[in-house]
C-alpha cells in the first residue's frame, strides 16, 4: 500500500518537474497556485472523508455500548465500554461465528475465481473477436441482468432441488462458473476495448493464436479490470442475503449475511448489540480483501509501460 | 497517440512465443475470398469455445428461470392457490387498475432520474480528484469506498434514522443555521430524497470502475502531449475524457439498470412497505410485495417483465446515443 | 411425483419442466425428502425469530431426540422479515419442510391452500386453552396448534409519569377520550421530546376498537367492519397527531413500530399500545418500570374488546411422509412440560394448562406480570380470533399505508376508510 502513493507521488514529481522546465516562470506561478490549492483540496478529502466514515465509526461505537443503552444513549462516543457484544455475538449462534465466516469465504472465493475465469473468456470474445450473431448475443447477455432477482426465485429453487443442489454451495457458486453474472462480461469487455488494438494485430501478424493473445497481453494488460471483477463481486457475494438465505436453509450451510439477520427479530426480541458486533467482525474481510485488492487498480499499463 | 511505436517491443514476447509454438502464419496475406472466409469461421469458431461456459450458463441456468418467469407472467401464478392462463390480463390491469404500480413507476423514474447522474458525477469527479496523484491516494479511496460496504447491512435502518430523523445529525447540522427541520425520513415529501442521497453515497463502485478506466489510459499518451505543449485542461478533454467514455458508458448503462432495480437500500429504510404512504415504493419492491406479500408470482413476474422492457429500451437508446460519444481505442 | 418431474426434467424443454413442476406443485400431493424408513427419520422444523430464540428451541428439540430415537431434527430458522420469503418458496416448489411456525395472519391462506396436515387426534390437545385452540382450526380441521398468546394492551412507563407528575390512570373504566386528553397533557407538562404517546396502526388496535362498536374484523371471508367505524379510527390516530398527544406525522412514521426505539423504550414517552410479550423489550430497553394497562373503551357499556391473540401455531405440511412423527415433535414442544420450562414464554405465554403450573415460577417477572394481567383480564376479553382468511396477511400494510395518508393530509379519515375497505375486500378472499 504505501509503495504505492510512493510510485503516484513520484510520478507526479516527475511531471511536475518536466513541466516547470517546460515553461518559465509563469508555470512555476501556476505551479504554487496549484501546491496552495492542493492543501485545500485535502482539507476538502478529509471532510467529506468523515462524512462517509461517520457509519463506520457509529457502528463500531454502537458495538461497544452495553446493549441496553444503544437506543437510549444518542452520542457517538459510548459513555462505558465493553466487548460483551463481541463475545456474546460470537458465540450466541449455532455455532461460533467463525463458522458462518468460512462458509461465506468458501462461496465468495469460488464465485470470484469463476467470475474471473468464466467472464474475461466470454469479455474477449465479445470485444476482440467476430461471430455470427454478435450483437443479438451480446443484447442477450445484458438482457439476463435486466430481470429482478426475486421473481426468478421460484423457478431457480426448483431447478436448483431438481439438480439436488439445495442446501450445498454449488448454486452460488456453479453458475458463476458458468459466466451467469453478465455485469462482468460487460464490464471487461468496456476494458478490453480501451485497449488499443495494434497490441493484438501485431501479436498476430506475429503468428500468435488468440488464446495467446488473450492470455498473454489482454489479460495482464486489464489487471484494474480484473481486479475490479474480483473486489465486487467479492463483496457483493459476501454481503449477499436473499439467494443465499434461499438456497441455504440447514443453519450448518448458514453465511454472514443470513447469520446476521438471526440476531433481528422484529417482534422486539433483537440482539442488536451482537449484531452491530459482529456486523463490524463481518467488515474485516471484505475491507481487507478491498485494500489488498485495491494495490491491482494501479497496475496495467500505467505501470507496465514505465518499466 | 501517435505514439504507437511505444508498444510492440512490449507485445513481443508474447509474439514471438506465439510463432515459436508454430501458430499459422500469414493472416495479411490472405488476398483470397476463400482464405477470408476461411479465416472467418475460424475465428467464429474461437469465439464460441471463448464464450462456452456463458453459453451453457444460458441453457442450463440463467434461461429456464428467465423463459419461466416468462411464461408466469401470462397466468396468475399463485404461490398457494390454484392458478391458471389469463393471457394480456396482468399487464391490462397494471396500466389500467393498478394506482400503486404507477406510483411505483413514478417513484422509481424520479430515483434513476435523479440518483444516476448525481451519483456518476460524484464518483467521476472524486475519481479524478484522486487519480491526479493525491498524497494518501489509497486511504482516501478505501475511507469513501466505505459505505459501499455498508450500503446493504440492516444497519443502515437505524443509520439512516440517526441521519435524517427528526432529531438526527442532518436536523443538527441544519440547527446551526437556524433552521429547524422534520423528519426527512418520515415525511413523504423528502423520504424519496433521503434515498437518493443514501445512493449517492454508495458512490464506491462507480468510482472504482473510473479509477481502473483511467489507470488504464496510457501514460504515454499524456508524455506525448504534454511535449505537444498541451495544457491540463487539453489533456483532459482531448485524452482523458474521451478515451474514458467507454467505461463513462458502461457506468451509465449499468448504473441505469441498477437504479431501476433498486430494492435492498430502500427495503431496509422503509421496513419494506414503501412507507411512508408509499413515498418510497420502488418498482422492485412491488414486485416482492406482490410475490412474496400477496403471493400473486404471475403478476410479479408480469410487473418484472414490463420492467425488462423499460430497461431494455432505455439500454438500447444508450447504445444507440454511445455511437455519438463513445470513443473506442480499438476503432 | 419427483420421479415423474425428474422426467420432465430429461424429456422436454428445460424451461417447460420446470412450469410442469409447477403445475404439479400446485395440485399438491407427492412427498417431500427425508428417510421414510422406521428408526431411521429426518425432519425439517422451521421457524423465524431471534438468536435467542433459536437457541432454546434447540435445546427443546435436543431433549426431543433424546426421547424419540431415530428421530433427527433438521432446523431451519431466519428472522421473520424474511421467513415467508424461504418458506412460500418451499411451499410453491412442493418442498416444505414437515413441519413449520406460521402466525395467525398467513394461517388461514396456507391452511385453505392445502398446504397443511390435519393434525386432529394427533396432538394431543386436553390440557390447551380451548377457545385459543379453536383460532388453529378450520371447518372443524385442526391446522395448527397455537404455542401461547398475547393480548394487545396500553403499556405506560411509570417514570414519564413520574416526571410529569400525573397519576396513572384508572384503566378499568377509562374511554378513548380519556386515553386521548392524558396524552395529551402528558405532552405538555413533560420536558420538550416527550410525548404522551405514540401512534399505532395496528391491525388489533383496529379489531378492539371496532369490536366495543360491535362489530367483526372479518366475517364470511370479507372485511365485517364498517367504513364509519374504520373513519372514526382514522380520525382518532389524527386528532392525537393535532393535539399534541402524540409526535407529529413524520416523527411518527420515523418511529415506526419499532421495539426497541419506541418512545417508551427510550423514555420519551408515557404510553403506547403493545403486545405483552414486548413488556420485557420496553421494561429493559427504557430500565423503567412499565406498567400494563386495559385498552380504553368507547365508552357505549358494550365490551371492551381486549382479545387473546395466539402467538403463532406449529403446523405440519401436508406434503410430509412423516406426518406421525411430526406430530410427535408439535406434541412435545406444546404439551411437555420440559420442553416449557426451556422455551418459557417464548412463543407467547403458555396457554396449556399443565405447562403452565410446571413453568410459572421460572418465567422472567415481566411474563409474570403480563401472565397475572391476562388472568385479570380473562373475563372480559372475546373469543380469540379464528383463522383468517386468504389475503388477510395484507391488511396490516394496508392498514399502515392508509393511515399515513391520513397523517399528511393526502386524505380525509373518511376518503382513507372509504378505500381501504373497498381495496382490503379485493385482496380478501
Amino acid at each position: 500500500m504505501t509503495s504505492n502513493h510512493d510510485t503516484d507521488r513520484g510520478g507526479l514529481k516527475v511531471k511536475d518537474a518536466d513541466r516547470a522546465g517546460l515553461n518559465d516562470t509563469a508555470m512555476a506561478r501556476v505551479l504554487l497556485w496549484f501546491r496552495g490549492r492542493r492543501v485545500f483540496t485535502h482539507i476538502g478529502l478529509i471532510l467529506f472523508g468523515l462524512v462517509m466514515l461517520y457509519p463506520l465509526l457509529w457502528m463500531v461505537s454502537s458495538s461497544l455500548k452495553p446493549e441496553d443503552v444503544i437506543f437510549r444513549e444518542q452520542g457517538l462516543i459510548p459513555t462505558s465500554i465493553t466487548f460483551d457484544n463481541f463475545v456474546a455475538g460470537w458465540n450466541a449462534l449455532r455455532h461460533p461465528f467463525s463458522h458462518y465466516m468460512f462458509n461465506s469465504a468458501i462461496i465468495t472465493a469460488g464465485a470470484v475465481i469463476g467470475n474471473l475465469l468464466a467472464c474475461s473468456l466470454a469479455a474477449y470474445a465479445f470485444a476482440r473477436l467476430e461471430f455470427p450473431f454478435k450483437k443479438f448475443w451480446f443484447a442477450v447477455m445484458l438482457g439476463t441482468i435486466m430481470l429482478p432477482l426475486h421473481v426468478v426465485l421460484v423457478p431457480q429453487y426448483i431447478l436448483f432441488s431438481e439438480l439436488g443442489w439445495i442446501n450445498t454451495f454449488y448454486p452460488l457458486i456453479v453458475p458463476k462458473f458458468l459466466a451467469t453474472d453478465a455485469f462482468f462480461i460487460f464490464l471487461m469487455v468496456q476494458f478490453i476495448r480501451t485497449l488499443p488494438r495494434d497490441l493484438d494485430e501485431a501479436a498476430l501478424i506475429d503468428g500468435a493464436g488468440h488464446w495467446r493473445i488473450f492470455s498473454r497481453i489482454i489479460i495482464p494488460l486489464s489487471t484494474p479490470a480484473l481486479a475490479t471483477t474480483a473486489i465486487f463481486t467479492f463483496i457483493w457475494t459476501w454481503n449477499d442475503f436473499l439467494s443465499q438465505l434461499i438456497f441455504l436453509t440447514n443453519p450448518d450451510m448458514h453465511t454472514v449475511p443470513v447469520a446476521l439477520r438471526t440476531f433481528l427479530d422484529s417482534s422486539g426480541d433483537s440482539s442488536w448489540g451482537p449484531m452491530f458486533a459482529m456486523s463490524v467482525i463481518a467488515l474485516g474481510p471484505i475491507f481487507g480483501f478491498f485494500l489488498a485488492g485495491q494495490k491491482y487498480l494501479v497496475r496495467g499499463i500505467a505501470t507496465s509501460g514505465l518499466k | 497517440m501517435t505514439d504507437i511505436q511505444e508498444r510492440p517491443p512490449q507485445a513481443d514476447p508474447a509474439a514471438a512465443q506465439a510463432s515459436a509454438a508454430g501458430t499459422p502464419p500469414g493472416v495479411v496475406t490472405g488476398h483470397h475470398t476463400a482464405q477470408i472466409k476461411k479465416r472467418r469461421r475460424k475465428e467464429a469458431l474461437i469465439a464460441h469455445l471463448f464464450l462456452a461456459p456463458w453459453f451453457v450458463g444460458l441453457i442450463a441456468i440463467t434461461s429456464i428461470p428467465l423463459l419461466a418467469s416468462l411464461y408466469l407472467s401470462f397466468t396468475d401464478y399463485h404461490l398457494i392457490r390454484d392458478w391458471g392462463w389469463v393471457g394480456f390480463d396482468n399487464y391490462r390491469v397494471m396500466f389500467t387498475e393498478d394506482p400503486r404500480f404507477i406510483k411505483a413507476l413514478v417513484n422509481t423514474s424520479i430515483y434513476v432520474l435523479v440518483s444516476v447522474p448525481l451519483q456518476l458525477t460524484f464518483a467521476l469527479a472524486l475519481a479524478l480528484v484522486l487519480d491526479r496523484g493525491v498524497r494518501g491516494l489509497s486511504i482516501y479511496r478505501s475511507v469513501y469506498y466505505l459505505p459501499s460496504l455498508l450500503g446493504s447491512s440492516v444497519a443502515i435502518a437505524i443509520l439512516w434514522r440517526k441521519v435524517f430523523g427528526a432529531d438526527g445529525l442532518f436536523n443538527e447540522f441544519l440547527g446551526f443555521f437556524g433552521y429547524e427541520g422534520t423528519s426527512w425520513v418520515g415525511d413523504p415529501s423528502t423520504a424519496l430524497g433521503t434515498l437518493v442521497v443514501l445512493n449517492v453515497w454508495t458512490f464506491g463502485s462507480p468510482m472504482v470502475i473510473f479509477l481502473a478506466g483511467l489507470r488504464q489510459i496510457p501514460p504515454s499518451y499524456y508524455e506525448a502531449a504534454s511535449i505537444d505543449g498541451a495544457g491540463t485542461m487539453r489533456q483532459f478533454f482531448s485524452i482523458t475524457l474521451p478515451l474514458l467514455t467507454p467505461i463513462i458508458f458502461f457506468n451509465l448503462v449499468l448504473q441505469l439498470i441498477g437504479a431501476f432495480q433498486s430494492f435492498t437500500q430502500a427495503y431496509v429504510v422503509s421496513g419494506g412497505n414503501g412507507s411512508p404512504a408509499d413515498s418510497t415504493l420502488f418498482y422492485t419492491m412491488y414486485v416482492y410485495q406482490k410475490g412474496f406479500n400477496s403471493f400473486e408470482m404471475g403478476y410479479a413476474s408480469a410487473m418484472a417483465w414490463v420492467l425488462v422492457l423499460i430497461i431494455a429500451v432505455l439500454t438500447a437508446v444508450n447504445f444507440l446515443m454511445s455511437k455519438y460519444w463513445v470513443f473506442y481505442s480499438d476503432k | 411425483m419427483t420421479t415423474h418431474t425428474k422426467h420432465l426434467t430429461r424429456r422436454v424443454l428445460p424451461a417447460l419442466a420446470v412450469v410442469g413442476a409447477m403445475t404439479l406443485t400446485a395440485c399438491g400431493g407427492g412427498d417431500s425428502g427425508g428417510g421414510g424408513e422406521d428408526g431411521d427419520i429426518t425432519l425439517r422444523v422451521a421457524w423465524w425469530g431471534s438468536d435467542h430464540r433459536q437457541r432454546i428451541t434447540e435445546e427443546a428439540i435436543a431433549k426431543f431426540e433424546e426421547q424419540n430415537e431415530g428421530i433427527t431434527i433438521q432446523p431451519e430458522y431466519s428472522t421473520f422479515d424474511s421467513y415467508y420469503d424461504q418458506l412460500t418458496t418451499q411451499v410453491a416448489s412442493n418442498d416444505a419442510p414437515d413441519v413449520f411456525a406460521v402466525e395467525i395472519r398467513r394461517f388461514g391462506e396456507l391452511a385453505r391452500g392445502g398446504v397443511m396436515a390435519d393434525l386432529g387426534g394427533k396432538v394431543d390437545t386436553g390440557d390447551l386453552n380451548e377457545e385459543l385452540l379453536e383460532s388453529g382450526a378450520i371447518d372443524g380441521t385442526q391446522y395448527g396448534i397455537p404455542t401461547g398468546a398475547n393480548a394487545f394492551a396500553i403499556m405506560a412507563n411509570t417514570k414519564v409519569f413520574e416526571d410529569a407528575g400525573l397519576e396513572l390512570p384508572d384503566d378499568t373504566a377509562w374511554t378513548w377520550e380519556d386515553y386521548l386528553e392524558l396524552s395529551a397533557e402528558l405532552t405538555e407538562v413533560s420536558d420538550s421530546g416527550v410525548y404522551g404517546t405514540q401512534i399505532s396502526n395496528n391491525d388489533a388496535w383496529l379489531r378492539v376498537f371496532s369490536a366495543q362498536q360491535g362489530e367483526e374484523f372479518y366475517t364470511d371471508g370479507q372485511l365485517g367492519i364498517t367504513e364509519e367505524t374504520v373513519t372514526d379510527w382514522f380520525q382518532y390516530q389524527l386528532d392525537q397527531i393535532d393535539q399534541g398527544a402524540s409526535p407529529d406525522g413524520p416523527r411518527s412514521v420515523e418511529i415506526g413500530s419499532n421495539v426497541e426505539t419506541s418512545l417508551i423504550a427510550t423514555n420519551t414517552g408515557g404510553m403506547g399500545m403493545w403486545w405483552t410479550n414486548q413488556l420485557g423489550t420496553l421494561s429493559s430497553g427504557s430500565g423503567e418500570n412499565v406498567e400494563l394497562l386495559r385498552m380504553p373503551n368507547a365508552g357505549n357499556g358494550g365490551s371492551g374488546g381486549m382479545f387473546l391473540q395466539p402467538t403463532m401455531f406449529w403446523s405440519v405440511s401436508g406434503n410430509s411422509a412423516q406426518q406421525d412423527a411430526a406430530a410427535k415433535l408439535v406434541d412435545f414442544l406444546v404439551n411437555d412440560p420440559e420442553a416449557g420450562a426451556i422455551q418459557g414464554s417464548d412463543r407467547g405465554l403458555p396457554m396449556n394448562s399443565s405447562v403452565l403450573d410446571a413453568v410459572r415460577d421460572g418465567l422472567p417477572e415481566e411474563d409474570q406480570k403480563s401472565l397475572s394481567f391476562l388472568e385479570d383480564i380473562s373475563d372480559e376479553t372475546d373469543t380469540p380470533p379464528t383463522a383468517l382468511p386468504s389475503g388477510a396477511g395484507e391488511i396490516p400494510n394496508l392498514l399502515t399505508r392508509y393511515s399515513e395518508e391520513v397523517y399528511f393530509g393526502r386524505m380525509t379519515p373518511a376518503e382513507a376508510a372509504a378505500q381501504f375497505v373497498s381495496e382490503a375486500n379485493s385482496t380478501l378472499s
